[in-house]
């Protein structure tokens, strides 16, 4: 069970990133499958600064994304965030030209009697504590919600909504290059290793803003419905 | 007058002093890649390998094109390939995209050899008429004699077999081959795609660490990425059985060495250590050399030898007679020595044509079988 609620918090953080971008960025961010791919490359090409370099990168195409995306509908903004996607895809397969998927090792701790990799731990108490400090934040600034709620309303009553855009889609990409990183050793890291992720994260985040779309609660409600989601299909398979 | 007559027989002379242009005949060969998608890293190493045996044969000019992963991205590669005047095509990786390539090789009447799929239906696509597919590949049925073989040298309390859910016609059809061969495993498993249930190859791995013992063989039929990860979760969570794989990504020893996969039985068309033809040392070699790896892709070493195979029938028969010299002849590859069937089937298994299963130990490959090639026996965790 542990497994599964580490597992659960990640596609919880995930599928909260891709509302989040839905929401306030306008658009269905489908280049988080490359970051997140992106984050595991830069731990496999340096260990010791991964995270810090996962955080810089992440950010860093986000903001790109951001800006390129800014004036475009949703259909259209996420349409340009695939392509990204395939870009980053694409340079990361030239970049790394190899018939080896690339494997690291990973330490494994006995929780509760099951063997669980210190990457997983590590990377679902990272993300539990962003999560915690992201649902302080929109409590705390109104204009979040605001912005949520009505964008046009917001940028009339003066909230600069580009900048909140921007903040919202770098802030989230560099977190999701993070946890690639922090994962890179519990999986095969292959230029397309992000899509199931982000396929699964879509699904949660669907099902999580159609139970309820209010504030902050559809972030809150990713995480029951990521634990269920897992749990089910682990019990159906 | 003299002076004419000098100049003419001097340009006469210059003209007979001019080395004679002899053009060398060459097949033109096109090869289906998958350089984008889920098989793309299988790609890099059917791409490498590819280059490799034109070179080697000295007589191949080399057309690629990008198949992809699916069905439809191969059709069109092919088509692409088929307007580029290529006398024949090799590669494709999955059974789907092969069969496709199979029925566009009909239709377009150039000669195609299957280099990685095992699907009974390309046989039975040159049953109903097709002449134009041959395939280098193992079928299905051959990749669970392999299996078959090993557990009969392993002959271990219990099996267990692990199938991959998107291949399980593939594993099926192995796993009923391993049965004719040595009985039914104990349990069967099929662990589902990660993008279905992230959790299924975490399960399947725990159940079996929990219930199979330290002399009973886990089979892996999953050649993908998953299959390293399903392997590290068994370990990590105590399984001590021997595990079997069918080779893909757990027969590179890099791989191999990376997760520290000790007591991992693993099949390839041929490993360094089996010097079966002239091809065999210069192929490992000259890839390692080239590309800075280990060359012991299944799908990289048949393309290889797809390639060779095309440019000494091409030697022999001339591109006109490509079907019938393939069918009447010999060729040697790094594999062994390739004869087709009826049926345009390699004939894996017989004496020139056997698989060979390494057993990775001591942080090296070893080899179990064929008992000619054999440095070591089956070795069972302590």
């Amino acid at each position: 069970m542990i497994s599964v609620l580490l597992t659960a918090i990640f596609f919880s953080f995930f599928a909260s990133a891709v509302l989040l971008n839905y929401k306030i960025g306008r658009l269905l961010n489908l280049s988080f499958a490359s970051i997140f791919t992106l984050g595991a490359y830069l731990y496999f090409f340096n260990p010791t600064a991964a995270a810090l370099l996962a955080l810089i990168s992440g950010c860093a195409v986000g903001a790109v994304v951001s800006t390129a995306t800014r004036k475009l509908s949703i259909a259209e903004a996420s349409i340009v965030s695939l392509g990204f996607a395939i870009a980053i895809e694409e340079f990361l397969r030239i970049l790394y030209r190899t018939s080896y998927f690339l494997v690291m090792e990973s330490s494994y701790v006995e929780i509760i009697g099951e063997a669980v990799s210190v990457h997983e731990i590590t990377n679902g108490a990272v993300l539990a504590l962003l999560f915690l400090i992201f649902t302080a934040i929109h409590l705390s600034r109104r204009e979040l919600k605001f912005v949520e709620d009505d964008w046009e309303l917001a940028e009339m009553y003066g909230v600069d909504t580009s900048r909140i855009r921007l903040l919202t889609i770098s802030i989230s990409s560099g977190f999701i290059c993070l946890s690639g990183a922090i994962l890179a050793p519990t999986q095969s890291v292959f230029p397309s290793m992000g899509w199931s992720s982000t396929v699964t994260a879509v699904i949660i985040a669907s099902i999580a803003a159609s139970a309820g779309n209010a504030g902050v609660k559809k972030y809150l409600l990713t995480l029951p419905v990521a634990i269920a989601y897992t749990a089910i299909l682990r019990w159906l398979f | 007058m003299k002076w004419i007559l000098s100049v003419f027989l001097a340009l006469i002379l210059l003209g007979c002093a001019q080395p004679s242009e002899k053009v060398e005949e060459r097949i033109k060969i096109g090869v289906l890649v998958p350089e984008t998608g889920i098989y793309s890293t299988a790609g890099v190493a059917m791409k490498n390998a590819a280059q490799l045996a034109a070179e080697h044969a000295g007589n191949v000019e080399l057309v690629f094109a990008d198949c992809g992963d699916t069905p439809e991205k191969a059709k069109m590669a092919f088509e692409y390939l088929v307007s580029q005047k290529v006398d024949a095509v090799v590669g494709a990786y999955s059974s789907p995209q092969s069969i496709v390539a199979a029925d566009a090789a009909g239709e377009s009447r150039v000669v195609y050899l299957v280099s990685v799929a095992s699907t009974e239906a390309v046989e039975k696509k040159v049953a109903d008429g097709n002449n134009y597919v041959f395939r280098v590949a193992y079928n299905t049925t051959y990749w669970g004699v392999l299996a078959g073989e090993f557990l009969k040298l392993a002959n271990p309390e219990k099996y267990y077999f692990v199938g991959y859910d998107p291949l399980r016609t593939f594993n099926q059809g192995m796993l009923n081959s391993i049965k004719s061969i040595y009985g039914d495993p104990e349990m069967e498993f099929y662990y589902k795609s990660p993008s279905v249930s992230a959790e299924d190859y975490k399960k399947v791995a725990r159940q079996l660490a929990e219930i199979a013992g330290d002399r009973d063989v886990i089979v892996i039929g999953d050649p993908g990425e998953i299959a390293i990860n399903f392997l590290k979760e068994y370990r990590a969570n105590g399984g001590m059985g021997l595990v079997y794989s069918v080779g893909g990504s757990l027969a590179l020893p890099s791989t191999l060495k990376a997760i520290n996969a000790e007591y991992t039985v693993f099949q390839a068309a041929a490993l360094e250590l089996t010097d079966k033809t002239n091809w065999t040392k210069r192929y490992f070699e000259d890839y390692r050399k080239k590309y800075g790896e280990d060359a012991n892709n299944y799908a990289g070493l048949l393309t290889y030898d797809s390639i060779i195979i095309l440019s000494q029938a091409y030697k022999k028969g001339g591109k006109d007679k490509l079907i019938e010299t393939l069918l009447s002849g010999e060729f040697e590859g790094a594999a062994g020595i390739y004869r087709f069937n009826d049926l345009h089937q390699a004939l894996w298994g017989s004496d020139e044509l056997k698989g060979v299963i390494g057993e990775f130990i001591g942080g090296e490959v070893k080899v179990l079988y064929p008992p000619e090639f054999a440095t070591s026996h089956v070795q069972w965790m302590k």
